[in-house]
């Protein structure tokens, strides 16, 4: 054997073989460290303990100090790029729409739990093409500028594209655009507005006929409008156009307003997500007037 | 397969001809194009792969891995890709086709923007894909992308 070959041999064995996984990282349990808290410092999520025990087949949440666990690889990060993007497109559709991907990301989740990654990462793909608008073209675009060291990534229409770099992926939405720096990490997409409610009942310029309330006013009008996906809540603002306007909280998509006045009046409504306040859906107006009193002239002893 | 190589090289030396006629191998036909341009405007220019020279873009002119092409300014061609995906190349721009083989696991990429702005559209992201490659990021667009 000539010494060429021999080189060659030897490099070839040398090298890792192709499409090999990468090599295994590993962690030692710190003294009085939980599997949670291992769970926090290596992989940053307390929940992913239970992934940690079952990566390691551990018999119990208990583990003892020098105890060496093998940590997950990069499939670990494919899996949940797959499960952040099944939940977006999830938060996009209505409840209607999507109550069978419901399901399967849940199923998704739990195999991404178990540590079954690659599993859970066609789970969760199988359920994002519930949802997802596979069959509406992709637009993007990207623009370099060398000199700055800047790339931008913006998205016009079709499902989101995906933005990689130093280990981190972000999902970019049509309308959303990401800058991303050289040598840094693509930053965090912001989120997505809210969408606007649309208004159900009262129809637009419905006339109302409510009896008076106790206390004053009319009895309450109830109003409803479509859940929007993710929204914790609801603002209703009601405006008189004699003047004056009452706001109601609502935890659901419909409310009954407090006893108005006759009167015409315009409503409009806002979704929530904690401190966020989406954009205001379309307003409408009713009238409300005093539903005429029923006079039993029947039943009247008098003649 | 390396060693098998080796070893072939190490005997077949230009000094001692090999005792038995070796049949001459088929040469490998040349690899399909990657891309082909369309819809020139102003001043467009490519370099190829095994090549020095930048040569003045054509109309459906066939582009191969690792080619480059620049625009100058006011200038733009479309990029229309066998896998489906276009890539419209704006003005003062230089992009590069991606090479043939991508590292192993890493999934590989079609272009690569090295200055200025493109505009890609696929149009049926439900079968196709679409990568865009620049020094600060990778764009992946098509279902692929989710699993890959």
């Amino acid at each position: 054997m000539s010494a060429l070959s021999l080189l060659v041999l030897v490099v070839h064995l040398g090298a890792p073989p192709v499409g090999a996984p990468p090599p295994t990282m590993e962690v030692v349990v710190a003294r009085g460290e939980s599997l949670a808290e291992v769970a926090v410092r290596t992989l940053g999520d307390a929940s992913a303990a239970s992934e940690l025990r079952a990566l390691n087949r551990l018999p119990s949440g208990e583990v003892r100090a020098g105890t060496r666990l093998k940590l997950p690889g990069a499939a670990r990060a494919r899996a949940q790029s797959a499960l952040n993007a099944v939940r977006a497109a999830i938060t996009q559709r209505d409840a209607g729409s999507s109550a069978e991907a419901h399901v399967r990301l849940k199923g998704a989740e739990r195999l991404f739990l178990s540590a079954r990654y690659d599993e859970a990462a066609k789970a969760a793909d199988a359920a994002w093409a519930l949802v997802s608008d596979a069959s509406a073209p992709v637009h993007f675009s990207v623009s370099v500028d060398s000199d700055a060291g800047v790339t931008e990534v913006a998205s016009h229409g079709g499902m989101p594209v995906r933005v990689e770099g130093q280990g981190t992926t972000r999902s970019v939405s049509p309308g959303q655009k990401i800058r991303v720096a050289r040598g840094r990490a693509p930053p965090p997409t912001p989120p997505e507005p809210l969408p606007a409610p649309h208004p159900l009942t009262p129809v637009r310029a419905a006339l109302l006929r409510r009896p008076p309330a106790q206390g004053g006013g009319l009895e309450p009008v109830l109003v409803k409008w479509v859940a929007v996906p993710g929204a914790d809540g609801y603002a209703v603002e009601v405006t008189s156009e004699r003047g004056g306007t009452w706001t109601v909280d609502a935890a659901s998509a419909q409310t009954a307003l407090p006893p108005l006045p006759a009167g015409r009046y315009r409503w409009r409504v806002w979704a929530l997500k904690g401190q966020e306040r989406g954009k205001p859906g379309p307003t409408r107006t009713f009238t409300l007037e005093e539903e005429p009193l029923e006079l039993d002239v029947n039943g009247a002893t008098w003649q | 397969m390396s060693l098998v190589l080796a070893l072939a090289a190490t005997a077949g030396c230009k000094d001692t001809p090999p005792s038995t006629p070796v049949a001459a191998e088929p040469r490998p036909a040349p690899p399909p194009p990657r891309a082909h341009l369309q819809k020139l405007r102003g001043q467009v220019t490519v370099k190829r792969a095994n090549g020095d020279e930048w040569v003045r873009a054509t109309e459906k002119m066939a582009l191969f891995a690792s080619d480059k092409v620049a625009t100058a300014e006011g200038a733009r061609v479309e990029l229309v890709f066998r896998t489906g995906g276009t890539v419209t190349v704006g003005e003062n721009a230089l992009v590069g086709l991606a090479e043939t083989g991508a590292l192993a696991g890493q999934a590989p990429t079609d272009v690569t923007v090295l200055q200025g702005r493109v505009d890609a559209v696929l149009q049926r992201p439900d079968r196709q894909t679409l990568s865009v490659d620049t020094p600060e990021a990778t764009v992946r667009a098509g279902r692929e992308v989710v699993f890959q």
